[in-house]
């Protein structure tokens, strides 16, 4: 009889132990479906913010093939160069920020200033230079052509000041942006020194100057005393 | 739920932002304006003979500063690197000896110019965000580089600098029945 009640104790606790799982297997069931639910409301914006990030922040790495570009050519030119002229620059850019920019806390706004020197090379084209002579009386004719800008004008590097900045939210001023407005004051330098008609005739003077020098050097060195007469 | 309506909004909102950064960079900026101005502030006598000009359009790197074999930025450029010598020197360097002009040629220089213009210059990335001074001592660096590899353009320099000197001078040395001769042909 007494084993009988223990059993019957034991089937009691044993139901009760059952209905606590089961109570819990229901709460924990009911949980993860509240959890699934909720990520299933979001999952479409955070899909869409995802897709924004990706294109808009992170940027591409990846480069697939790069070849390098090699493009040469030697170019045979005889310039003789008497003055170097030097210009100071100013190179600005300025960008406003549109209409929706301006929202965003002025999103595409920027401003780029940098101040630099850069330098004009002048002179004639040697080959053009005709020397006739001597006489007989030592007097070698030379003609002389006109004066003009030798190559390229260059940016002394250390001459080029820090640039000064400012931008918008999110936004930042790329080195094409850098070279694109300094590339408008080197047309401008290059504009001015082309219409410098002064300096053009300068270059040509100190050429005279310089191919007097050499050939009475060269007279001299052969025992010979030189005058030279320049036909304009 | 409160805490749901929260999360909600704020995710629309940053989405909105988001938006709006796209379609201001797909439509580019406001007004842009470009001002430039050049003052010639010296002028520097100089003498030389410039003989030959080396056009190369080349792609330089630069790396990282922490690890020396990570390629930060590749720059494609364009250059001119021009040869020149010290035209002074040509009579400088003269010996003369049995109705022979002795010439020691002086010098070849080569000068690197890097052409700053619309379209000379791309980059990878395409944002990239260096100084203009590091962008030249790039640029010049693998320019000087590439043209010091060039044997030709040496060669070619010093020939031409040969054939200017001489048409300069033969006038005078001829009527003298001198003789140029270049010490290194000698």
């Amino acid at each position: 009889m007494e084993e009988e009640i223990k059993t019957e104790e034991e089937i009691k606790v044993a139901e009760e132990d059952k209905k606590l799982e089961t109570a819990k297997e229901i709460e924990e069931k009911t949980n993860k479906n509240k959890v699934i639910f909720d990520i299933k409301k979001y999952i479409i914006p955070i899909i869409l913010l995802v897709i924004t990030l990706v294109v808009i922040i992170i940027p591409s790495k990846k480069i697939d093939i790069i070849k390098k570009f090699e493009y040469s050519k030697i170019k045979k030119i005889s310039k003789l160069a008497t003055i170097e002229a030097y210009y100071h620059n100013v190179a600005t850019k300025e960008q406003d920020a549109s209409t929706l920019g301006k929202i965003m806390f002025n999103h595409g706004y920027k401003k780029y200033w940098v101040e630099y020197e850069g330098k004009v090379t002048f002179g004639v084209d040697a080959k053009k230079i005709k020397i006739d002579g001597p006489n007989s009386d030592g007097v070698v004719k030379v003609s002389m052509p006109e004066g003009e800008i030798i190559g390229k004008p260059n940016i002394i590097k250390e001459k080029v000041q820090k640039p000064i900045t400012d931008t918008g939210f999110l936004t930042s001023i790329s080195t094409k942006e850098k070279t694109e407005a300094v590339s408008l004051a080197q047309e401008k330098m290059e504009e001015c020194a082309k219409n410098d008609v002064e300096l053009l005739e300068l270059s040509r003077e100190k050429a005279k100057k310089l191919i007097e020098k050499f050939i009475a050097e060269t007279g001299k060195n052969i025992g010979k005393e030189y005058k030279v007469e320049f036909i304009d | 739920m409160k805490s749901n309506r929260i999360i909600n909004i704020v995710l629309s909102v940053i989405f909105i932002i988001f938006l709006i950064l796209i379609i201001n960079k797909k439509f580019g900026g406001g007004n842009v304006r470009y001002n430039n101005s050049s003052n010639l502030i010296n002028v520097e006598d100089i003498k030389d003979l410039y003989v030959v000009n080396f056009t190369w359009n080349g792609i330089a790197e630069k790396y990282n500063e922490k690890n020396d074999k990570k390629v930060d930025n590749y720059i494609k450029y364009e250059s001119v690197i021009e040869a020149k010598i010290n035209a002074e020197d040509i009579n400088n360097n003269i010996k003369i000896e049995n109705k022979k002009y002795i010439i020691t040629l002086p010098k070849i220089e080569l000068v690197p110019k890097i052409i700053i213009k619309n379209d000379s210059f791309s980059f990878i990335p395409e944002n990239s965000s260096l100084d203009l001074k590091e962008l030249l001592n790039i640029c010049e660096e693998d320019a000087i580089k590439e043209a010091q590899k060039n044997k030709e353009l040496i060669k070619i320099a010093k020939e031409n600098a040969k054939n200017t000197i001489e048409g300069l001078l033969l006038p005078i040395t001829e009527q003298n029945n001198y003789k140029i001769v270049w010490k290194e042909d000698k």
